[in-house]
């Protein structure tokens, strides 16, 4: 087989998390580097997003999965459309209709339960995440102890569904990025996405995607909140922005109820 | 391995050497008597009270929360108040006992408990939990929170010195040194028991870890004050509540609920008082720094108030006492509804008292469900107010009239609820307690449970006048002794219409007493029968109620005795089985507050007018209802054999075995006693002395029918007092779906009986503590030997027994199966095994000595239709 070159993968069109996409006319291509990502958690992902379109969700097809110039890349099918996230930079107006889509393909989402034993549990994750934080003994302590409460439940969570990871095949959302899925609890999954918007300076959409996510689920505002100073601490290690950090500590800085 | 694997394997092997050397000194520990443990209780308390200061400011500086004056207190509290509290208390060994009833309680540690402790009472957690468990004889091993470590270490460590100087072994108390979640989590999984206080995470992971946990949730005590309280009381107790240090005690209160009409003397009294009211734009500051996404700020736990303000924006004088927002919401998403551990409260406005009831309601249930709440309010005038709170409200702490903290915690404003400083909130907050948490709750109890005899006992109608021609003057007592004036005579169209009715009449009216008679008493009589009887009664209003006639007029009578004095009971309740008559769940009420009841039989058989039963049938069903209680027993009996000259042959063959059936089961009961026995053998004697000739010669020998009326009395005493067996429990059923007369179906039954009862290695035995093992087989031969009945070896006397037995019905011309009585092959197995249901259900059977399975029941039916070894019966048996 002849060995690809990065130049002929197309564009750059996002660099995040030293990940580079790649667009081509019907490729879409992630470029994972090798410094950071190593082989396995390359085919994890690619895994995910294989056992994301088994379970019947609106996932971009993998056509490969290779090594170019020393890193490993997944390329998908490309999707032609717009994400939610540019719909409601266009047209802000309708931001409710495109909140409440992102909810009902949270819901979507959720509605499945897995039993996978490939697919992580979230508790297990936030306990990870928590531990490698880089927040002090005690915090870490009240964080863990605060993820104690949390049920075991085993719905398929997305675990960075944002407007940026859906996009529009006509009327067709295709969901990306299945990097983060884990099998949990719904409400931690939903804070993760409250917390996003608030990163993203979002305050006003966060508000809105709150209550309709608890509209939505008919799940108190609290269960979801509850969730919300954890999530920020799994954040914490790999947000570097001080005022992005600022926000991420105050959330963490909370007690329990006595 | 990575580094953080690597370091959490550490720490939970740490764990294990830890768990380790407790175990070693719980297992040396729990063997101290209660001198060596009280001792060290004693030494333990004083040192931690001595240290209260320095751990005060340990605490304070530590954590940064609090006032240290008010640590102070806590930690007083929790090394005096306890011990003061349990200084007597038995928690070693043997703590109760009853000689007499055989009963005792042996208290016993639980194990090696694991102490959860909070940040916001480190040290006076640690002082309360390490007193109670060194009292109980249990080891406890602390897990620190890491921002409390080192002061919660201290303090353990302090306790721990002076309970080793005392006597105590060397690890009782110990520590976890680096507290991590992963070294607690193993800490809950090896301990014996948990003692979780902290937060709902916390309680969680205990009640989750598989141990034993006693774990306590959040509190968030809303406060009412209804227009009758004392305002100034009320509103400095709350202020001395809510700033005692800091306001970080669970039971602190929350929110202020005031009625409208004293909402303004309230704010008043608050803002002469030193609280500080929150004005515009301070609301929403306040509240965006007490809570971030719905929890509680950590960095306002236990803050003054003007830090607080400080932190929202804004700048209150230093001196401000506690920081109040007035809002309407009590529901979650209004941030002063949720519990805030600082000196700031909500205020609330309540239209009246079932509004501020509502909002409590509400506050309570939401966020700090089955803690506290409290209420101030006119204790004199007002009791209905604190009823309604009680009743109402879902907390286990209904503080009145006191500061919540500090009421909540106990013994500083009320003595009766004991000091703690762990709050169970029930099964509301999620908790297996919801009381005070104490050294009871760190004890096993065992009960030393030694076996011991029932009492028996032994009753009789308070008179029972006997001898021919006894009537008359008995019944002068009527007038005499009883001053009656009105005798309602109950009995069946026979004995009327043949005048012998009139034996008593004439005699009352003689006496100036007033009779009137009802007659109307079938065979087997009928709820019908019994109503019409009462109708009657309410109408006559009789004082006495002469029963004449057997078993139906007698038992009619009782009924109507029961419904004509008490109206109100039920009939079916007093119909309701029983295991043991003294436990019953029915109460019968005491009767003779109307009328007296004399029984005056004119067969010699039943044995009613001396017994507490009575069977009732309800004519709409045909179901029988055999009623027992000794509220039944009849006042007077009159055994006049005089009246029984004329009973017909058939009838005195009937009745008369009947009585012999009851002295026989009332012999082998299991409530057989030595009074009854006395009374059942002299009946058995006579019966069979006496019983062919008053048979074949009726009227004739009336020294005989004079033997039969009082062997057939003293069988009823006999009964009444030891009860009957399944002779009866068949007999009665096999008389209900075949018709045959009663005396007959119990002797039809008797042989067989006997053969299943005598049975050394029975199914199961019966359930009584004077029945000790079986031993039925040699109490029929002790009736065999008063008999004059001998065989070579004891079945075979027992056999010779049952011949004797067969023998007198012989005589007496009674069938010996129920064949022969007439009853067909195919009803009778059409009915059987319903039949044997119904009998097992009889309330005779609860006495038998022998625990009959339904199967053999069954049996026993079949052998008495076809013969005790015809092999039909076996062929029934297995379904062929």
């Amino acid at each position: 087989m002849k060995e690809l070159k990065t130049k002929e993968l197309g564009k750059v069109i996002v660099e995040r998390n030293n990940r580079l996409v790649y667009q081509a006319d019907k490729v879409v291509t992630k470029v994972f580097d090798h410094n950071f990502y190593n082989a396995s958690d390359v085919m994890k992902e690619a895994m995910n997003q294989a056992y994301a379109i088994e379970l019947g969700f609106n996932v971009p097809k993998i056509i490969n999965i290779f090594e170019v110039e020393g890193n490993y890349a997944i390329s998908s099918e490309r999707i032609k459309g717009k994400t939610l996230k540019e719909l409601l930079d266009e047209d802000p107006k309708n931001s409710k209709k495109y909140i409440e889509t992102l909810v009902k393909i949270q819901k979507d989402i959720l509605s499945k339960q897995s039993d996978n034993l490939k697919l992580p549990k979230l508790k297990d994750k936030l306990n990870n995440y928590i531990s490698h934080s880089g927040l002090d003994a005690s915090t870490r302590y009240d964080l863990h102890v605060r993820l104690e409460k949390m049920p075991n439940h085993y719905k398929v969570c997305h675990g960075d569904l944002t407007p940026h990871n859906v996009i529009f095949d006509k009327d067709t959302p295709y969901i990306l990025d299945w990097a983060h899925v884990t099998r949990g609890n719904a409400s931690a999954d939903a804070s993760m996405t409250y917390l996003l918007f608030l990163l993203d300076g979002e305050d006003k959409l966060a508000d809105m995607y709150l209550k309709a996510f608890s509209k939505s689920l008919d799940i108190p505002l609290q269960y979801v909140q509850e969730w919300v100073s954890v999530v920020s601490a799994t954040k914490l290690a790999t947000t570097t922005d001080e005022k992005k950090r600022e926000l991420l500590l105050k959330n963490v800085n909370v007690v329990d109820f006595f | 391995m990575n580094t953080t694997e690597q370091k959490k394997e550490n720490l939970v092997e740490d764990v294990d050497a830890l768990f380790l050397k407790v175990k070693k000194a719980f297992e040396e520990y729990r063997h101290f008597s209660q001198e060596q443990v009280d001792k060290i209780f004693h030494a333990a308390a004083i040192a931690a009270n001595k240290a209260r200061i320095p751990l005060a400011m340990e605490a304070h500086e530590e954590t940064g929360m609090g006032v240290i004056e008010d640590k102070v207190i806590k930690n007083h509290f929790a090394s005096e108040y306890i011990y003061n509290t349990y200084k007597n208390t038995k928690t070693c060994d043997s703590i109760y006992k009853d000689e007499d009833m055989g009963f005792e309680t042996i208290a016993e540690p639980v194990g090696i408990l694991a102490g959860i402790v909070p940040t916001t009472n480190p040290t006076s957690t640690v002082i309360f939990k390490s007193l109670i468990s060194l009292k109980t004889r249990n080891a406890i091993i602390f897990s620190p929170h890491p921002r409390a470590k080192n002061c919660t270490i201290h303090a353990a460590k302090i306790i721990l010195d002076a309970a080793v100087k005392a006597g105590a072994p060397k690890d009782i108390i110990a520590w976890i040194s680096e507290p991590s979640i992963e070294a607690s989590s193993k800490l809950m999984k090896t301990c014996d028991c948990i003692l979780a206080t902290g937060g709902p995470g916390m309680v969680t992971a205990a009640y989750s870890s598989g141990k034993p946990a006693i774990g306590v949730g959040p509190g968030n005590a809303p406060t009412i004050i209804d227009t009758s309280a004392d305002v100034k009381l009320a509103v400095s107790s709350i202020i001395h509540s809510k700033t005692f240090d800091n306001g970080m005690i669970c039971a602190s209160e929350n929110s202020i609920i005031a009625l409208d009409k004293i909402y303004d003397e309230v704010k008043a009294e608050l803002l002469n008082r030193g609280a500080y009211f929150l004005k515009g734009n301070e609301l929403d500051k306040m509240r965006d720094t007490l809570l971030i996404h719905g929890a509680i700020n950590a960095k306002i736990v236990g803050q003054k108030p003007s830090v607080i303000a400080k932190m929202a924006g804004f700048t209150i004088p230093d001196d401000v006492k506690i920081i109040v927002g007035e809002v309407s919401s009590v529901k979650q998403d209004e941030a002063f509804a949720h519990e805030k551990l600082c000196p700031v409260l909500a205020m609330y406005h309540a239209k009246d008292f079932d509004d501020a009831l509502n909002k409590a309601d509400i506050l309570l249930t939401d966020g700090g469900f089955g803690h506290t709440a409290d209420l101030y309010v006119d204790e004199k005038n007002h009791p209905e107010l604190i009823d309604k709170f009680k009743n109402r409200l879902l907390a286990c702490r209904l503080i009145v009239n006191s500061p919540s903290a500090l009421g909540g915690i106990g013994d500083l404003y009320n003595f009766k609820i004991k000091p703690s400083l762990t709050l169970g909130c029930g099964s509301w907050g999620g908790n297996s307690i919801s009381g005070q948490v104490g050294v009871e709750n760190l004890l096993n109890y065992k009960t030393l449970a030694i076996r011991r005899e029932n009492m028996l006992w032994f009753r009789t109608p308070e008179k029972i006048f006997f001898k021919p021609s006894c009537l008359q003057k008995a019944l002068e007592e009527l007038k005499s002794v009883y001053n009656r004036k009105r005798a309602l005579i109950v009995t069946d169209s026979f004995l009327f219409e043949s005048g012998m009715v009139n034996k008593i009449i004439k005699p009352l009216q003689e006496l100036g007493i007033m009779t009137e008679i009802y007659s109307n008493v079938a065979p087997d009589p009928t709820l019908a029968c019994a109503k019409e009887g009462v109708s009657l009664c309410n109408y006559y209003k009789p004082d006495v109620i002469i029963a004449l006639g057997g078993g139906s007029p007698m038992d009619a009578s009782k009924i109507m005795w029961a419904m004509y004095e008490h109206p109100e009971v039920d009939f079916s309740d007093m119909a309701m089985d029983f295991l043991d008559i003294r436990k019953r769940i029915i109460n019968f009420p005491k009767f003779g507050q109307k009328a007296m009841l004399v029984c005056v039989p004119t067969t010699a058989g039943t044995g009613s007018e001396v017994t507490p039963f009575a069977i009732i049938t309800d004519e709409s069903d045909g179901t029988k209802y055999p009623i027992t209680d000794y509220s039944l027993m009849p006042d007077m009996a009159i055994v006049d054999a005089d009246l029984m000259a004329n009973i017909p042959a058939k009838l005195t063959a009937a009745s008369g075995i009947d009585a012999l059936t009851h002295s026989i089961e009332a012999y082998v009961s299991m409530l057989q006693s030595p009074f009854t026995d006395s009374m059942a053998k002299e009946a058995i004697v006579t019966i069979f002395k006496y019983l062919p000739t008053a048979y074949k010669k009726g009227k004739e020998d009336m020294h005989a029918r004079e033997e039969m009326a009082h062997a057939a009395t003293l069988a009823g005493i006999a009964f009444a007092n030891a009860f009957l067996g399944i002779d009866h429990s068949l007999g009665h059923k096999l008389g209900a779906y075949h018709h045959l007369p009663h005396g007959v179906c119990v002797s039809l039954m008797l042989d067989e009986v006997i053969r299943f009862n005598a049975s050394e290695v029975p199914t199961k035995m019966g359930t009584f503590p004077q029945y000790e093992y079986p031993h039925t087989l040699d109490r029929y031969l002790e009736i065999a030997d008063l008999l004059k009945v001998t065989g070579k070896d004891k079945q075979t006397k027992l056999e010779n027994l049952i011949k004797k037995i067969d023998e007198l019905k012989t005589t007496l011309d009674l069938p010996l199966t129920i064949k022969d009585a007439g009853v067909k092959e195919e009803d009778f197995l059409k009915h059987l095994d319903e039949m044997a249901l119904a009998a097992f259900n009889d309330q005779c059977t609860s006495t038998n000595p022998r625990y009959p399975l339904i199967s053999e029941m069954k049996e026993i039916y079949l052998r008495a239709y076809y013969g005790h070894s015809s092999p039909k019966v076996k062929k029934i048996m297995e379904g062929k």
